[in-house]
């Protein structure tokens, strides 16, 4: 197979219609989100609103332009707009250049129409907030550098976005400040990922040293000529180190559970749907950087499928709703990253935006719940909501359903894809492991629903459930058929038209000459999601079993993966505390006591040396006088020795 | 015949040997004072004999500004010793030590 | 022949006569606004040397040149290029900006008011001599006013601050003093004809010395601006300053002082002893690359904020002195910018410790906490600040230092990646201090605790802009700034080495321009 890119001559579609407003589309939100912060307050609930028409806007523009795109021929589906020179010095030169191609075209109509969506939603979920303005600022600014992100040229646009979007999850996971935890997970959040970060900033550095140059076009035309084995592997596994931040991977993922200390639209939007994808997005962009090494496929590969069981289980422990879906979240990245290593892009690709869908919408269902509940996110608290909320419930277990991978729904068609590539690819392992991961997708996420929306109520606040008013439901309606219908709609197999689609950017999936016959893998696929999700019926909703109990014999095992095996405590006794440690060292000892104490040394010498010289001033004038005249002598004597 | 340079010399080491012990062993500064006068004297006398000897008058101009500047200095010098008398009640140099370390 | 430097060098100096003539019969208010009014009148003269200045020429321009002392070869001569006319400019924007800060100092406001004053003389004085001892002068007299400002209106341990201070810079020009005179001495001989102090001539007696010789002289520059910078190990009086000084005080420091440093480690390091300057290239590196993870490193661990800002500058300076040792295009045109950038964004975050500070009565951070709930608008723009600081792209610093780490990754990886690391503990530091400041619950005390004043947003919204917009856009910059670094990359690189990172392989966008059929 060819590199996705790899002998790509860069042929821009002619700029007409839509085309030329590309600019807009992230420009809009920027707008709004200037708006939002400065007159925020003044304009009261209209900011929700004008920030829900600024993504709208957004997305008619986005729809638009991949229309257009769509109209061109299969090869000639790219077009970049120059916007100016953001700096230029020497012969290296940063542009604002706009790239669409099928690749960001998928990634906007994503960004804008999910987000679209969630904005809407959260004008009724955040309504009340007093600082409900400043909300919608943050998340039409997080809507633009997202967009900045998937529609840059070159890597230090992408970077900005890619930082910008780190901001912005910033202020929104510590958006309600008061509380300690929320501005802890808000730090974690920024810190950890920024460790990804530097070392794709470093990347980036290395890229320009062997390139010159930061842009896609350039950099992939050439990297087949330039770039070794070695420097190919180090490059990818820097850029890769950067999507392990973001994309909350083993071994930087302790960020994601914290980060669901944010209001649940940003949960929705920000950590599941889109920024945290932007790894994957990146891994797809530089296909032919990880292709040229070899290498760092096998690691993508890796990190993925150990994520996705390790995070899994960690899901299989956890009480907390929000919690359960946040490592769902980091499991299911794992999915995209084992997609991705395997070569299979458009797969990966489907993955996302179909997991963008069915997570988009399980937050915000989730969401629905805790306004339901008076903000209760203890599952153990809950049971029987599909009786009080029929809308959030029904489309939860939609979502719920397509994650665990039950045909037809679009997550059986993403999951079983992945599997069956791995599968006929001939590499096994990746196969049994992935499937061992879809066995644990299931139970995490049919015991989620039957514990909170089955059974009997297990809380009088249960009992008392209301649901949502329609600005919040009818996104979960809409997401719901996006959970159902994508698979079936643009992508039955490897080969359907969202891969054809695709192909222009990201090149056409491995072919599979191994394994076992497509029909057996679906079976199988099928059958283990609906096996698990009846035995997690039985036990947690088919009133049969005692759970409580249960969980009590299994104690440890249950801790250990509700505490998520205890990785942030190790964090903390291995780098958090040494380093500080370290820094109180360097701080107090070395620079007060060594460093300055040398400097100050040298004043305090100075001070010493004058205390014993100036015993020479006894205050007699006489000493001084005997003192003129032995000194005249002794210039006598000398002289006189002297002649 | 002249007198020889040399009593001259011999004269006015010992007045200026006089006025460098009066410096050293006196307390009271009037008679360390008068000592340094004896010095300076010495010095003059040195300076006259010169002149004579080497029959130039530049010697002896030296000497008057010497002499000139010693009496300036003795104003000075008296009107600081009056008044640490004043303050002090005495004129022993050894009570006036202050400025020292 | 155009007057524009020596009327923005000399009108803070007409105004302290002004502020002197008038003595006590000015009242407070009038002494403040004579100040704010001659601080403004220098930055619009500076602007005016932005217009008339040529950005497609590399060598000195508005140079005014005059005979001073004969009898030792001492001219009064000063002009400006790239690098040193973005250093005029951001002196005389910071100096409006603090006087403004410092509008409710109301101890001895003429004297101090006056300090300012005398200061920006010294200040752009040092920034456009091109006379070796002109510029002493200039670099020794921005000591008195600076030590006035800190012993006079600074925090408890003012007078210890001060007198470090004064002792650290003044040890360092005693350096500088002496290299200069030698060289002075030897000028004569070299050039057949009088001493002289001129600069672009001291370049050519420099080119025929010995390299030992050189390499001494080099150290004894080096060290006069390693003080000023700080560059590690010399950077101990720099915490002590900062944390005793004034807001204004601190403002001016980071903001314009110890870009006199590496200023000077350009003008006169690099331009009089290139060969030198390249023996000691990996050294100095060495030093900058250990000041930038040392600083952050000790401010991560710091409770006093002042002192925080502090050994942020610390490390911040290291990665100007690490591009302009690097030697290729991006680095030193990095370096500047980030010269430029770091005054700004480090001046807006004293301004806005400054403006806490008044409010709160504490340093330490421990007693702060929750501030973002009553005053959302002052911590928005600390925010603002801290990310401008951190290096979020998009805002200045960022460009600056993307550049540096780039054109050093061309030498030395090391010494790149090393740099780079120093961008997540920025991240730590700042945003854990920003956390202890203005996340989590709300104190009684600051309960009642007033937002930004109408003038506080005057001060602060010219600062934060110019943030956002050298962010952006920052070509505005780069566009002059880079005929001279690449003068002064000609001077001193050394044969073979790569000089420029780039490659200027570029995607072909003419004929895909927005509206265009290509």
């Amino acid at each position: 197979m060819v590199g996705a890119l790899g002998s790509e001559v860069v042929v821009a579609a002619p700029a007409t219609g839509a085309m030329q407003l590309l600019w807009l589309i992230p420009a809009l939100p920027l707008a709004v989100a200037g708006v939002n912060l400065f007159a925020g307050r003044k304009l009261g609930k209209g900011a929700g609103w004008l920030a829900v028409l600024a993504v709208l806007s957004s997305f008619g523009l986005a729809v638009a332009s991949v229309l257009q795109l769509a109209s061109l021929p299969g090869d000639a589906r790219l077009f970049i707009q120059h916007g100016f020179d953001w700096f230029a010095v020497g012969n290296f030169t940063v542009a604002v250049d706009l790239r669409l191609d099928t690749l960001s075209a998928t990634m906007i109509l994503v960004v804008t129409g999910i987000g679209l969506l969630i904005h809407l939603y959260a004008v009724g979920y955040m309504e009340g907030d007093p600082r409900y303005g400043r909300f919608f600022a943050y998340l039409n600014l997080f809507v633009f550098f997202m967009l900045m992100l998937v529609l840059a040229e070159n890597y230090l646009l992408l970077y900005l976005g890619w930082e910008g979007v780190g901001l912005c999850s910033y202020l929104l996971i510590g958006f309600w400040f008061e509380k300690t935890e929320n501005a802890n997970a808000a730090k974690k959040a920024f810190v950890t990922t920024r460790i990804g970060d530097t070392a794709m900033l470093i990347g980036l550095a290395l890229i320009v040293a062997k390139f010159g140059t930061l842009d896609y076009a350039a950099v992939f035309g050439a990297a087949g000529s330039v770039l070794t084995k070695g420097t190919a592997t180090t490059i990818a596994l820097l850029l890769f180190a950067g999507a392990v931040g973001k994309s909350a991977q083993i071994p930087l993922h302790v960020w994601l559970p914290d980060a669901m200390a944010g209001p649940t639209p940003v949960s929705a939007l920000i950590h599941a749907a889109t920024m945290v994808t932007a790894g994957v997005y990146l891994v797809i962009r530089s296909s032919v950087i990880f292709e040229i090494s070899g290498t760092a496929l096998v690691v993508v590969t890796v990190i993925g499928l150990a994520t996705l069981l390790f995070a899994g289980l960690c899901a299989i422990g956890q009480d907390d709703i929000k919690r359960v879906l946040a490592y769902s979240t980091i499991s299911q990245l794992g999915y995209m990253f084992v997609a991705a290593g395997l070569r299979a892009y458009t797969a990966a690709l489907f993955m996302l935006v179909a997991h963008a869908f069915y997570k988009a919408l399980m937050f915000l269902g989730a969401g629905s719940v805790m306004h339901g509940m008076h903000e209760e996110t203890d599952m153990k608290k809950m049971g029987g909501l599909i009786r009080r909320m029929p809308v959030t419930g029904w489309t939860f277990v939609i979502g719920a359903l397509a994650l665990a991978g039950l045909p037809p729904l679009a997550g059986f068609f993403a999951k079983d894809q992945i599997l069956e590539i791995a599968n006929q690819t001939g590499r096994q392992w990746v196969y049994v492991l992935g499937t061992l991961g879809a066995i644990i997708s299931a139970l995490y996420i049919g015991r989620l629903i039957f514990l909170t929306f089955f059974g009997r109520a297990r809380t009088e606040e249960a009992e008392h459930a209301h649901e949502s008013p329609w600005v919040m439901t009818i996104p979960l309606l809409a997401l719901s058929l996006g959970a159902a219908f994508l698979g079936v709609l643009v992508q039955r197999s490897p080969e359907g038209p969202f891969s054809i689609w695709a192909e222009s950017a990201v090149g056409t999936p491995p072919a599979g000459e191994f394994g076992l016959p497509v029909a057996a893998l679906s079976t199988i696929a099928a059958a283990i999601s609906v096996l698990t999700l009846a035995a997690t019926w039985a036990i947690y909703a088919s009133g049969r079993i005692d759970w409580m109990a249960l969980r009590v014999r299994l104690a440890p095992i249950q801790r250990l993966f509700a505490n998520g095996w205890y990785v942030d405590d190790y964090y903390s006794t291995i780098l958090v505390a040494p380093g500080k440690a370290a820094a109180a060292f360097t701080a107090s000892v070395v620079d007060a006591k060594i460093i300055d104490g040398a400097m100050n040394g040298i004043g305090v010498g100075t001070r010493r040396l004058a205390s014993v010289g100036r015993k020479l001033q006894t205050g007699y004038v006489r000493t001084y006088a005997a003192a003129i005249f032995l000194g005249g002598v002794g210039i006598l004597v000398y002289l006189g020795f002297r002649i | 015949m002249r007198t020889p340079i040399a009593y001259f010399l011999i004269l006015s080491s010992i007045l200026f040997a006089l006025g460098t012990v009066g410096v050293l062993i006196r307390r009271n500064a009037l008679l360390i004072f008068m000592s340094v006068e004896l010095q300076l004297n010495a010095v003059n006398l040195t300076l006259i004999a010169f002149s004579r000897m080497h029959n130039d008058l530049n010697g002896q101009v030296l000497a008057f500004f010497s002499m000139v500047v010693a009496a300036a200095e003795v104003v000075v010098g008296l009107a600081i010793i009056v008044s640490v008398y004043r303050r002090r009640q005495t004129v022993d140099v050894d009570a006036a030590r202050d400025l020292r370390w | 022949m155009s007057r524009l430097l020596t009327l923005t060098t000399f009108l803070p100096l007409a105004g302290l006569v002004v502020l002197g003539v008038g003595g006590r019969a000015l009242k407070d208010d009038a002494a403040r606004a004579i100040t704010l009014v001659v601080t403004l009148g220098a930055f619009v003269l500076s602007l005016a040397i932005i217009g008339r200045f040529d950005p497609a020429q590399a060598g000195f321009q508005l140079v005014e040149r005059a005979s001073w002392v004969e009898s030792i070869g001492l001219s009064y001569y000063v002009g400006v290029d790239g690098i040193s006319l973005w250093m005029v400019v951001l002196t005389t924007f910071l100096f409006p900006v603090a006087v403004l800060a410092s509008w409710r100092v109301d101890k001895d406001v003429r004297l101090y008011m006056g300090a300012m004053l005398l200061l920006e003389t010294a200040v752009v004085g040092s920034f456009v001599a091109l006379d070796l001892l002109l510029f002493f002068v200039f670099f020794e007299a921005i000591l008195v006013p600076m030590y006035l400002l800190i012993g006079g209106w600074g925090g408890e341990r003012r007078i210890y601050a001060a007198v470090k201070f004064f002792l650290f810079t003044m040890a360092g020009s005693a350096f500088l003093l002496l290299a200069t005179i030698f060289l002075y001495s030897r000028s004569g001989v070299a050039l057949g004809g009088g001493n002289t102090f001129s600069l672009p001539q001291l370049v050519q007696v420099a080119g025929t010395l010995p390299a030992a010789t050189a390499r001494w002289l080099f150290l004894g520059f080096f060290v006069a601006f390693a003080v000023k910078v700080p560059i590690f190990p010399l950077h101990t009086w720099l915490a002590d300053a900062h944390t005793e000084a004034p807001t204004a005080g601190s403002v001016l420091l980071a903001g314009v002082l110890l870009k006199v440093g590496t200023y000077g480690l350009i003008r006169f390091n690099l331009a009089l002893f290139p060969e030198a300057a390249k023996y000691f290239a990996t050294f100095v590196s060495i030093l900058a690359v250990i000041g930038i993870i040392y600083g952050a490193v000790c401010a991560l661990i710091q409770t006093d904020i002042k002192r925080l800002v502090a050994y942020s500058s610390v490390s911040h300076l290291g990665f100007v002195v690490l591009g302009i040792f690097a030697f290729t295009q991006q680095g030193i045109t990095g370096g500047v910018l980030q010269m430029v950038n770091h005054g700004l964004a480090t001046g807006a975050l004293f301004l806005l410790v400054g403006m806490v500070y008044e409010r709160t009565h504490t340093r330490d951070l421990g007693k702060m906490g929750g501030l973002a709930t009553v005053m959302p608008w002052l911590t928005g723009a600390f925010l603002f600040a801290v990310f401008a600081s951190v290096g979020l792209p998009g805002l200045s610093s960022f460009v600056g230092e993307f550049l540096v780490i780039v054109g050093t990754f061309g030498v030395s990886h090391w010494f790149g990646s090393l740099a780079a690391l120093a961008v997540i503990l920025a991240a730590i530091y700042l945003l854990w201090s920003y956390q202890r400041m203005a996340y989590g619950p709300v104190h009684d005390e600051h309960r009642t605790l007033p937002d930004v004043s109408l003038r506080e947003v005057v001060v602060l919204a010219p600062v934060l802009a110019l943030l956002l917009v050298f962010g952006v856009y920052p070509k505005l910059l780069t566009d002059r700034i880079e005929p001279a670094t690449t003068a002064v990359i000609r001077h001193v690189a050394p044969e073979g080495q790569t000089t420029d990172v780039g490659n200027g392989v570029g995607i072909e966008v003419a004929s895909v321009e927005p509206g265009g059929t290509g």
